[in-house]
């Protein structure tokens, strides 16, 4: 069993190096911040309060939604391939689990890159490279340990039809519970004022939430803080307890899955099926998600409403956004992209990184903004168009088809522009005007629009080559027109004289006009390239 | 009327189709049958206007890629490709509209004969694959083409929808439609054929129509294995 386990996993490497490529990427991107985390900020006075309350909530956060999203959705860890080969071929079920285990490594070694990006921020309050390498280590176990509980609870929930969703419900709205139980906490030690509770440094407020009890004893994903908090405080009763309860729960979980015999093959193939679904609706969209559903889709009285040859795809597109989002100018990821954005940017003014009222504070915005926007607007829904047959059956001109599917976009662009306009308003008091608003409405619309046309004309262009080098020529097509946008905006800005205003205005008309040349340029798209 | 000529597809160094010839007249059903990679699939969706190819493809006269080519054909792909948010009915309501079609007679009469009454309220990722394929079959004939081009139609189908599907197809060439099925499932074309074409590493090495065959003691799937054993010798 192991060796030819070992043999396929030997073939798949040496036939995808530019995956092992990342991986080592990752890998050596959180080594690199865990090493130089220390020399980040080294006048900054160290707070071990906050450097033990951020370990301690970063597993919090990382363990619930893991065990959240695997008790209901099951376990990812298991391709289609899996399914055909080892399921139904002569390897064990317990050795099929150590395979899903392994299978997991690369996706908790994300959750790890994601979580040392915090190392930076964390270097204000004196985090050092010991910290950082507790943290991640510590992260990838819990992750691990989370993801396989949240297979076990699915599998054994899946015989309970009508109780499915219910772990999730418990796992985050306890969760949701806990961090009520701090806040109200905070407040009663400062005399219920919101005010002076949350008014505070970013790094009392990590401190205080992250010690709390509550956070201490939160079952399973609170117990292997306790460890560091002992560590930290030398108290050997925080580490007994916290050993106890989170190596306890280590081998009741492997004494479950190897005495217990779980038949989990049915959950299994339902996660398999679905990354199948995910990587297929990948493959058609080039780059970027906006048109993956993964979600439940409720159909209710929205109809198509209207549209006569091409113009029938612009309806179609109008409809199936209603679908995923009850209003056809919402894009659901492009919101959930903002929420980051707006956590971000409140992260940044607590830390006191950004000031606040500064105009500045509109460059890390739009900056952060915009950049969440290439992964939304680039995998446009054309490029979903392009791996179904029917955009090239249809009986009009290629244009038209094109245009149709493109200005569908157009509402969901608009809307997330608006969005981030008040975004922008909201951190950066000087841009409460409203030709700052206009401009930041234009600037954001604008290079939502460019993202999808940029796209579109590299798939014209490259459309044999591979997602790698599409993806690379739109990266560089988009940073030169931007950067081309922004050198024009501060040529025309020295011109008349004029704010910051002029340049989003001037830029987001380069963006316009580049967009609709390369909209131009990718006209007869559908003539041209191939179903992908 | 499908004339097919001299189309070479080629896929990087791989050479799909190598100047492919076919024609296929109004009131005829043709078979392309071959091995596994022979370039049945690359050819139908040459014809269906979905690849790049060399060479030349008339529906009716018209090139395959122009505007009124494309009312003339219905293709059905080999895999079935619905959109995952809407239901089956707002699917018949897309193609009806795009292509400008209005009359929903057709339509209702094929939801019944393909059984798909009681799913048509239902999102397409809900179906099973066979329903998808008759969903996609459908789709495909009700704006009434003049040329039906099918890529392995059996495949999914249950006994009912396949003979269903053979008494369309000879409704079809009754109201002189030209009918072009890819397939490798020979017993399922064997009644209803009228010209074959035989497909090899990319070329067409035998057409042949019915009556040229030897009366009764002849087959299609006699004439497949004479011809591409004989070749391979």
């Amino acid at each position: 069993m192991l060796s030819a386990y070992l043999y396929r996993v030997r073939k798949s490497l040496i036939r995808a190096p530019g995956l092992m490529v990342l991986y080592a990427f990752f890998l050596g991107y959180i080594l690199f911040m865990s090493l130089v985390v220390t020399s980040l900020n080294e006048g900054a006075v160290r707070n071990q309060d906050a450097v033990v309350g951020l370990i301690k909530l970063v597993w919090f956060g990382l363990g619930n939604l893991v065990l959240g999203n695997t008790c209901t959705k099951g376990s990812y860890a298991f391709s289609l391939t899996d399914v055909n080969f080892h399921f139904a071929g002569p390897f064990t079920t317990k050795f099929n689990l150590i395979i899903a285990v392994i299978n997991s490594l690369p996706m908790t070694l994300i959750y790890m890159y994601f979580s040392s990006m915090l190392m930076p921020f964390a270097s204000n309050f004196g985090f050092t490279s010991k910290d950082a390498i507790l943290m991640v280590c510590g992260g990838f176990v819990v992750v691990l340990v989370c993801s396989i509980i949240g297979f076990l609870v699915k599998v054994t929930l899946d015989k309970l039809e009508k109780y499915k969703k219910v772990p999730m419900a418990i796992i985050f709205g306890a969760m949701a519970l806990a961090l009520a139980g701090c806040a109200l906490m905070l407040l009663s030690e400062n005399d219920w004022s919101i005010k002076s509770a949350f008014g505070q440094d970013i790094d009392i407020l990590i401190s205080r939430i992250g010690n709390n009890p509550i956070i201490d004893f939160f079952p399973i994903v609170g117990w292997p803080g306790l460890i560091v908090k002992g560590i930290y405080l030398s108290d050997v009763i925080f580490i007994a307890i916290g050993a106890v309860l989170s190596i306890g729960t280590i081998v009741a979980v492997a004494y479950i899955f190897t005495k217990a015999n779980y038949d989990y093959y049915e959950t299994a193939i339902e996660g398999a099926t679905r990354i199948a679904e995910i990587t297929e609706a990948k493959k058609a969209n080039v780059f970027g998600n906006s048109d993956i559903n993964t979600g439940k889709i409720v159909v209710g009285k929205e109809k198509i409403g209207g549209g006569r040859g091409a113009s029938a795809i612009f309806y179609r597109h109008l409809l199936e956004n209603k679908r995923r989002s009850h209003f056809s100018f919402i894009n659901i990821n492009a919101l959930i992209y903002k929420a980051i954005v707006v956590a971000y940017l409140f992260f940044m003014s607590k830390s006191h990184i950004i000031d606040d009222g500064s105009l500045a504070n509109l460059a890390y915005a739009l900056g952060f903004g915009l950049t969440m926007n290439i992964f939304v607007f680039s995998g446009s829904k054309t490029l979903t168009e392009l791996s179904k047959p029917y955009i090239f059956l249809i009986p009009d001109t290629a244009q038209k088809k094109l245009f149709a599917s493109v200005f569908a976009d157009f509402p969901e662009m608009a809307f997330d522009a608006l969005v981030m306009m008040i975004i922008c308003m909201v951190f950066a008091p000087g841009a409460r005007t409203v030709p700052f608003g206009i401009a930041i409405f234009l600037i954001v619309a604008s290079f939502n629009f460019l993202c999808q046309t940029i796209s579109i004309l590299c798939v014209r262009i490259l459309s044999r080559a591979g997602a790698f080098i599409i993806n690379l020529l739109r990266t560089i097509l988009d940073m030169a027109v931007v950067g081309f946008g922004a050198l024009v905006g501060f040529v025309v800005m020295s011109i008349v004289d004029g704010g910051i205003e002029i340049v989003f205005f001037s830029a987001s008309g380069v963006l316009i006009l580049a967009s609709f040349l390369a909209l131009l340029a990718s006209r007869n798209i559908i003539d041209k390239t191939e179903m992908r | 009327m499908l004339l097919v000529n001299e189309v070479t597809k080629k896929y990087d160094k791989i050479l799909a189709n190598d100047k492919v010839s076919i024609t296929l007249n109004n009131g005829e059903v043709g078979v392309l049958v071959g091995p596994n990679g022979s370039g049945k699939s690359t050819l139908i969706k040459c014809i269906a206007g979905l690849l790049r190819y060399t060479g030349d493809i008339e529906i009716d006269g018209l090139p395959n890629k122009t505007i009124e080519a494309k009312r003339l054909l219905g293709y059905i792909p080999e895999v079935p490709n619905l959109y995952d948010t809407m239901t089956i009915d707002e699917h018949f309501e897309f193609i009806r509209r795009a292509y400008g079609y209005s009359d929903k007679t057709l339509t209702e009469e094929l939801i019944e004969r393909f059984e798909l009454t009681e799913h048509r309220k239902k999102l397409g990722k809900a179906l099973s694959k066979g329903m998808q394929q008759k969903v996609s079959i459908v789709c495909a004939l009700l704006h009434d083409p003049q040329v039906v081009i099918f890529d392995e139609p059996m495949v999914g189908l249950d006994p009912h929808a396949i003979n269903e599907l053979k008494h369309v197809i000879r409704e079809l060439k009754e109201k002189n439609k030209a009918i072009l099925i890819s397939t490798h499932l020979i017993d399922t074309v064997a009644d209803i054929w009228d010209v074959v074409n035989i497909l090899k590493s990319g070329h067409v090495i035998v057409t042949k129509y019915r009556e040229q065959l030897n009366g009764q003691e002849e087959n299609l799937s006699d004439l497949f294995f004479e011809i591409t054993e004989n070749k391979e010798q």
